[in-house]
């Protein structure tokens, strides 16, 4: 019964492993970015075990946001309602920077001579103005194959009102052309906005032939290996789904990558029965938060990227340009700027000595002792301190008249007002006050920054998961199969609309068993729930509000109404409600794996394997002085163990500050939970 | 007291955005008004008690110089001394208030520093109604004031925790969105409380002398940032000439002509030569809004990423004469003052391009923003007022293409409404959403092109309001450049032929009627011919140009999608003018 996952990113390949017994391995590896599904043969083989037993494959993947960043990608024709081909084009009219009478503006994904036009037309309430012709659509779609279209993505005005011409014109495309691929946009998002709907099916149509071709090199390569199970891929909603599934909506896996770390998250809560968490997971170029709410992942229907919009339900992920490579510097007028420009893996930070000049926040950790020269990735990367601080001294200590570790630790300081400000500005925005919240840091440099981040901004719990550099891998292991349903319905509450609701929501729950049972989902052990989209009449935002089943429309209604007090501060009573969308969310589990450690067996004493010298400013008097830290490698703590800070803790790939006035604990899942001091 | 610690400026900073963002996210998101929450019409400042701008959130331009008027109005009425935890003021008259317009209502809120009035929060949002003679007290043929809604002076609305019922109630009872409005309010005091939550939050950390000598110390490299780029551009006296179509009463143009004085290192407009005020409402612009006209176009043309704070006002001084149309005095009408806004940015651009033609761009499409329609829905049974945004083509620049399409400079981050929003939920058919080819103005860099939006009214009635502009005085073309196309509004009511429109207020229309919008395009940049022709092709392609126009505006003739070059250069021999060579070799 064992279970392995596979996180392939940019630039490492993480696979985990749970075998009968429940037991987790890692293995790290190096993506190839040529075929991804090398990388992840060569990490197998390292498990050196049998393998015919692995029940189920879980996948995360970044082929599709990779493409769309790059540009390797086929010439997409779109097919359009007469009179809107440059809906695409105009988008929604804002400028990007408002003050820049040259404002650029993204060059549109379909150029205009791919797209086309069609005589056909749907009205508002799904009725047909104009007919489609099989003819014209043939006419047209051959047009665009000779202007050198690859793919052809459909969008139809009003087609979420009734999508029966997009169908159609499907079905006259697959005729005439049965190998060329094609997406149309009620099959990817069923909802109103011509813009973002267009978007999303041009994107997805893209990424047709990109993923499908990955897929097929993923099969065989599974098959050499001899996995039996059927592959899951990772989706930007935090579960996964069928191959199958995948090959036809291929946009819904773009955020795959961080999402792993955000479910990996919410497993971890409940076995640390922390049910409110922020997730932060900091890598080299970017620091990414995510949300858990009373123990659920916080969601969102749109996201987008290269300020492109996707329709499709997703982690709620917020990316902000701060990792160990940002670099520090002084802008126009003179003031102390950490980020976002990253030195990346290539020149690489100073003190890699691979031609990187520019000091970054990593060469800032070791000035100032937070990092060990001598065991930088355990020992097997040759690091120069010399480097990282002539780096320092000559583009941020001397300017501003600074010693160089006073420079370091200003560096590290301000990158955390960055992070907290992403955290802050994060939580604030979906209406939730952060300090009420535990968080959760991992990837390379989260246990750098958690404690101090937790006190800029008054949380009180920090959480460094084990594997935190490999945390999404894991997040991925344990992930449920998930689909998220979404219709748009306008209703008003004035009246009583509960049977008509229902309707509505037996219908479109009807549809998600079909494609449920079409993906051969066990139906019996999935639970489906629902949940509305409403606002008060005259308002533009909506809230997501969860329904019952059957409906309870009062229930609604005040729920919509606390939610809005939480959020506003006040409520309009009496003023009518209007509910714009139903959604329905199906999730099913694959099996569940606790994330265990290894562990040294509790009682055992832990000792530390030396000490270090560390600056150190206290937020109460804003002093900096070195303080000396002793030095624990992370394998010998054992559990229930008590770690007052000062204390560094190290593993391989990661590093964890104990702060003064912190104390840090070891849980028998191998995290580290910090009560974080004042 | 000594600089502060660098790296504590920049956490302070950070911290002050922060605080900002979390009030506009409060404000936004419990706001009821669609130009708030959809078009962000609004803004939240923080100042400090000489009436300095600390900070400001950062999104739309008419609002940069709008804050600081009415607050000082504020603090010229009330006393320090009078001030209490817990007041909240209210104002949105242009004349005794400093407002921009009468929809635009300002709310402050003194904050106490451990019981020591140390800063002043304010609010301004634009709500739907106020009254006056039009819906949405929108009216370009207005006369006066009066007309335009009700006027608040600066007046206390909350001492000391303790509303004052009798003026909300007197308020609301003026208007046509009552409980809009009532929203609206709510949500500008809890986004102003949500700013002094965070402010108080700061303050447990950092005393007010530390907290005073970082912001200062901002204000003051702000001050100097932008001093040294005035300083690039060459000492001289630039004069400036634009135009607003008509005041929607009157149909003489209304000029803007105007001087931009460069001295080392400050800038001053000096509108003396524009014209008395207008009598309607599309010819004049109050003096905050002329004031945020002036600073945006100034940023626009030298640190377009600097702060908004007072270090960035100081080295920008203006003459506007009370009683002309860039400073009207009681009781001119002022709602409809974007015309002569966009006209006053733009005169200060096409001043400087003397100095810096690297650095500007040609003419803008114009007019007031958005189109609206109301009227009775009779399929869905309720009233309607939809506000149309709408986007068009941008002036091209050196070595810059117009970008489109894209609302005006002035609204900000302003965005559509989709179509299909559009279809949902109003009595209205979208026929045709497209772009308009050859509208950007032909140039060596072309102009940007603006939209064609055909609408189907299936109401039984419906009534249009206005304000169209550069349907007369297109968007100009610079150096060499042509003209972008004319914004247009063309209406067919079944009975007559197409019509076109101007400024009209509550127009009305039946049912099938027909609506043509269609933005104007951006002025092009040097002379058409001296296009690179692969530039052209490429227009072409695209349909941005037709071919004739490739042929009779920019000399290039396109024989089965690919240049003639030979007959292209027999048409252009002889004709390519020089393209304008940077007047000043170094220093941009």
């Amino acid at each position: 019964m064992a279970r392995l996952a596979a996180d392939i990113g940019g630039t490492f390949t993480d696979l985990v492993l749970c075998d009968d017994d429940g037991k987790v391995t890692l293995v790290k590896t190096f993506t190839t970015p040529d075929d991804q599904s090398e990388g992840l043969a060569k990490g197998f083989a390292r498990f050196g075990r049998q393998t015919g037993s692995i029940q189920h494959f879980l996948h995360g993947t970044t082929v599709v946001l990779n493409a769309i960043l790059t540009g390797a990608w086929p010439v997409v024709g779109l097919l359009t309602t007469r009179g809107f081909r440059d809906v695409l084009e105009i988008m929604r009219g804002d400028a990007q920077e408002p003050y820049n009478l040259k404002t650029p503006k993204s060059a549109p994904l379909v150029p205009r001579r791919l797209r086309l036009e069609v005589e056909e037309r749907m009205a508002a309430d799904g009725a047909v103005l104009t007919p489609i012709s099989d003819e014209d659509v043939r006419r047209q779609v051959e047009e665009l194959l000779r202007r050198g279209a690859e793919v052809v993505a459909v969008c139809f005005f009003n087609a979420y009102a009734n999508p029966a011409h997009e169908q159609a014109a499907l079905r006259i495309i697959q005729t005439a052309f049965p190998e060329l691929p094609v997406s149309i946009s009620t099959a990817v998002a069923l909802e109103w906005r011509e813009f973002e709907r267009t978007s999303t099916v041009v994107l997805n149509a893209g990424a047709l032939p990109v993923v499908r071709r990955y897929l097929q090199v993923l099969t065989d390569r599974l098959r050499s290996l001899s996995i039996d199970a059927p592959a899951l891929i990772m989706q930007s909603n935090g579960g996964v789904t069928s191959v199958a599934r995948t090959r036809m909506a291929p946009i819904r896996t773009v955020m795959s990558g961080p999402v792993g770390g955000v479910v990996a998250a919410r497993g971890l809560g409940e076995a640390l029965a922390l049910r409110d968490l922020i997730t932060l997971d900091i890598g080299g170029t970017s620091a990414d938060v995510g949300l858990v709410q009373g123990g659920e992942l916080v969601t969102k229907y749109q996201n987008s990227v290269r300020g492109w919009p996707i329709l499709s339900m997703s982690v709620d992920v917020h990316s902000v340009g701060a990792g160990g490579g940002s670099i520090a510097h002084l802008d126009e007028m003179g003031a102390f700027k950490v980020g976002p420009r990253s030195a990346a893996a290539v020149p690489g930070p100073a003190c890699f000595g691979r031609g990187g000049e520019l000091p970054t926040v990593t060469d800032a950790h070791l000035i100032v002792g937070n990092l060990d020269p001598a065991y930088f990735l355990g020992g097997e990367v040759p690091i120069h301190p010399d480097r990282a601080a002539r780096a320092f001294e000559r583009h941020i200590a001397a300017p501003l008249n600074l010693a160089v570790p006073i420079a370091a630790l200003g560096a590290i300081d301000i990158i955390n007002t960055v992070m907290a400000t992403a955290i802050r500005d994060h939580s604030v925005v979906r209406g939730h006050d952060p300090r009420e919240f535990a968080l959760v840091a991992f990837g390379g440099c989260g246990g750098l920054h958690a404690s101090q981040l937790a006190r800029a901004i008054g949380m009180r719990t920090v959480v460094i998961p084990p594997m935190s550099s490999a945390f999404s891998a894991l997040g991925i292991l344990g992930s449920d199969l998930r689909r998220d349903f979404t219709r748009t319905y306008l209703g008003s509450l004035a009246g009583d609309i509960t049977q008509e609701l229902d309707g509505a929501f037996g219908r479109l729950e009807a549809e998600a068993r079909a494609e449920l049972r079409a993906d051969g989902v066990d139906l019996h052990n999935t639970a489906m729930s629902r949940s509305v989209d409403i606002r008060y009449v005259g308002q533009q935002f909506t809230m997501d509000v969860a329904a019952s089943s059957p409906c309870d429309q009062r229930a609604i209604a005040t729920a919509f109404i606390r939610e809005h007090r939480a959020l506003y501060g006040h409520a309009m009573e009496g003023n009518a409600m209007e509910v714009t969308g139903l959604r329905v969310t199906a999730i099913s589990a694959v099996g569940k794996t606790a994330v265990a450690a290894k562990l040294a067996p509790a009682g055992a004493t832990a000792r530390a394997k030396g000490e270090r010298r560390v600056l150190y400013r206290s937020e109460l008097t804003e002093r900096a002085e070195w303080l000396t830290y002793p030095v624990f490698d992370r394998v010998t703590l054992p559990e229930g163990m008590r770690l007052p800070g000062p204390a560094i803790v190290e593993e391989t790939s990661s590093t964890t500050l104990v702060l003064p006035g912190d104390e840090a604990r070891v849980h028998a899942s191998g995290s580290l939970v910090m009560t974080v001091g004042r | 007291m000594n600089q502060p610690d660098p790296v504590v400026v920049e956490v302070i900073r950070n911290r002050l955005a922060s605080v900002l963002f979390a009030g506009s996210i409060a404000l936004k998101r419990a706001a009821y008004s669609t130009v708030i929450t959809e078009a962000d019409d609004f803004s939240i400042a923080i100042f400090d008690t000489r009436c300095q701008l600390v900070a400001q959130l950062d999104q739309l331009p008419i609002f940069l110089g709008a804050m600081p008027e009415p607050l000082r109005t504020f603090v010229d009425k009330f006393s320090y001394d009078e001030m209490q935890p817990g007041d909240v003021y209210i104002s949105n008259d242009p004349f005794t208030a400093g407002g921009t317009h009468k929809n635009d209502i300002n709310i402050m809120v003194p904050v106490f520093v451990q019981g020591i009035l140390r800063l002043l929060v304010m609010s301004k949002a634009h709500w739907s109604d106020i009254g006056g003679k039009s819906p949405g007290s929108w009216s370009p043929d207005a006369t006066t004031s009066f007309e335009e809604g009700l006027s608040i002076p600066s007046i206390r609305l909350i001492k000391a925790g303790q509303l004052n019922q009798d003026v909300l109630d007197l308020v609301l009872a003026n208007t046509r969105l009552q409980t809009n409005n009532k929203g609206d309010l709510l949500a500008q005091i809890s986004g102003c409380h949500v700013v002094i939550r965070g402010l108080d939050e700061l303050f447990r950390k950092y005393d007010w002398e530390l907290f005073s000598a970082v912001y200062n110390t901002i204000l003051d490299r702000t001050e100097a940032l932008v001093r040294r780029h005035i300083s690039d551009i060459p000492d001289g006296v630039y004069r400036g000439f634009e135009q607003v179509d008509d005041d929607g009463v009157n149909s003489g143009p209304i000029p803007i002509d105007l001087d931009v004085i460069i001295e080392g290192s400050s800038l001053t407009v000096d509108f003396s030569r524009c014209p008395p005020q207008a009598d309607g409402a599309c010819g004049n612009s109050s003096y905050a809004r002329t004031l945020s006209m002036v600073r945006t176009a100034v940023r626009s043309l030298t640190a377009i990423n600097v702060p908004s704070n007072e270090g960035y006002f100081r080295p920008i001084r203006v003459v506007a004469p009370p009683g002309s149309v860039v400073h009207p005095v009681a009781p001119a009408p002022v709602t409809l003052g974007n015309h002569v806004a966009r006209a006053l940015r733009e005169a200060i651009v096409s001043a400087l391009s003397q100095a810096i033609p690297d650095r500007v761009v040609a003419g803008q499409f114009g007019g007031a923003l958005t189109m609206i329609m109301s009227g009775a829905d009779t399929a869905r049974n309720r009233e309607f007022i939809y506000v149309s945004p709408y986007a068009g083509g941008w002036g091209a620049g050196c070595r810059h293409d117009g970008t489109f399409p894209l609302m005006m400079l002035e609204g900000g981050r302003m965005r559509n409404v989709p179509c299909e929003v559009v279809e949902q939920l109003y009595p209205l058919r979208v026929e045709s959403y497209a772009l308009r080819p050859d509208s950007g103005g032909p140039g060596e860099w072309r102009g940007g092109l603006g939209i064609q939006t055909d609408l189907l009214v299936l109401a039984p009635e419906l009534r249009l309001s206005v304000a169209m502009d550069r349907h007369r005085f297109p968007a100009p073309g610079l150096f060499g450049g042509e003209n972008g196309a004319h914004s247009r509004l063309f209406v067919h009511d079944g009975n007559q032929d197409w019509r076109e429109i101007t400024k009209v207020a509550g127009y009305r229309l039946s049912r099938g009627s027909l609506i043509s919008h269609r933005s104007g395009g951006g002025g092009g940049f040097g002379p058409p011919r001296a296009r690179d022709p692969a530039r052209v092709l490429a227009d072409v392609v695209a349909g941005y140009v037709t071919p004739e126009s490739a042929r009779d505006r920019f000399g290039i003739v396109i024989v089965d999608g690919q240049v003639d070059a030979e007959n292209s250069k027999s048409l252009r021999e002889g004709q390519v003018e020089p393209s304008p060579r940077r007047r000043r070799p170094a220093g941009l």
